[in-house]
């Protein structure tokens, strides 16, 4: 393979997975993948004959992109103003793989119950929670897509967490390694 | 790690015994009893922080005294910490992921633009070759006409030449060819 064979294969895995991990969170957002899927198509487009976008390669694309898949998803959700949960469901159903079949079911139902807890997170609440926890942004990343100050995200994410914390608990959850 | 506090390990759990005893085990670090500013907040605040690595020497050093100092401080953060990994387990999984696949590599859509791009180039093909065999096969056509349109003709296939040729070189040289949109 030459060196721009071998480039071009890198950026094409890693842009493949930057436009997974996109797909996600606006799926996660949106609760439709085809709402989701046509927004990042849309976002990447932008991207790529947008002359102010940064380049595939560049470390602030990644960012950049998820800004425009959040802004995008949000317009969308105030458009419909679509209620949480349905379709959803029938991604994350799936069993983990696991021996023994009784442990399976409860990682199957302990993950349906943070889903469950995520969507009944309002929609600032549930992105800055998925852009740390699930899409592992730093705080300087999360501050730039949401377009809010860096000495805020550690804030805004605490009490996200502690929603959340608290819906698991009245949802009968305990955390912490409680036997 | 998120356990459940049933014997029975189920999820959901309609006991209201169980219900009063896990808030009054969290009562004192209930969640509205922290949402007012104060210096207490930032305390809990810098929990999170902290979880994620992204606090000062000097912050994370604080915090650490903190977890050795209250029971109930440390208390929140297993439990943060705990909901977090679980958090973090359901990332991109791998349903979710085929499904973009499939949309994207819809198998209809690919083979019908493919088709349909061959029947449009093989219709244009054949129908510029009748319309040039009909014109300079035709002894009635004035010799001017038929220089013109054999000029014009060669015109176009130099032009489609040139429009293919830069496309050849772009889609070698271009980086981002091979990148599905």
């Amino acid at each position: 393979m030459t060196k721009v064979e071998d480039y071009t294969q890198q950026i094409s895995e890693e842009f493949e997975q930057c436009r997974k991990q996109a797909f996600s969170l606006a799926v996660r957002l949106l609760n439709n993948p085809d709402d989701a899927l046509e927004i990042v198509q849309t976002s990447i487009e932008k991207g790529l004959n947008h002359p102010g976008a940064p380049a595939l390669d560049h470390p602030e694309f990644k960012p950049w992109l998820f800004t425009v898949v959040r802004n995008k998803s949000i317009d969308i959700l105030r458009r419909k103003k679509r209620l949480p949960h349905f379709e959803h469901e029938e991604y994350h159903t799936q069993a983990p793989s696991d021996s023994e079949p009784e442990k399976a079911l409860q990682q199957l139902q302990l993950k349906e119950t943070i889903e469950h807890a995520l969507d009944q997170l309002n929609t600032e609440q549930k992105e800055i929670i998925l852009l740390r926890d699930y899409h592992n942004f730093s705080y300087i990343d999360i501050a730039k897509i949401l377009s809010i100050a860096k000495g805020s995200v550690m804030s805004r994410l605490h009490r996200s967490r502690m929603a959340l914390r608290e819906i698991l608990i009245n949802q009968g959850v305990a955390l912490g390694g409680l036997s | 790690m998120i356990e459940n506090n049933p014997p029975n390990n189920t999820i959901k759990n309609d006991s209201s015994n169980h219900e009063s005893s896990l808030k009054e085990k969290n009562k004192s670090i209930d969640y509205s009893e922290i949402s007012a500013m104060s210096p207490q907040d930032k305390t809990f605040e810098l929990l999170s922080g902290y979880l994620d690595g992204e606090l000062t020497q000097q912050e994370a050093q604080k915090v650490m005294l903190w977890l050795d100092n209250d029971s109930e401080y440390k208390r929140l953060h297993d439990e943060l910490l705990s909901m977090r990994q679980e958090v973090q387990s359901l990332s991109l999984q791998e349903s979710e992921l085929d499904h973009l696949d499939k949309l994207i590599k819809e198998p209809i859509a690919k083979t019908s633009r493919i088709l349909g791009f061959i029947l449009i180039c093989s219709s244009a093909t054949i129908m510029v070759g009748f319309l040039l065999f009909f014109v300079l096969a035709n002894p009635a056509v004035s010799i001017v006409i038929k220089l013109g349109i054999g000029l014009m003709s060669v015109g176009g296939l130099l032009l489609l030449i040139s429009v293919l040729r830069q496309k050849m070189l772009n889609n070698k040289n271009e980086k981002y060819n091979r990148l599905k949109i």
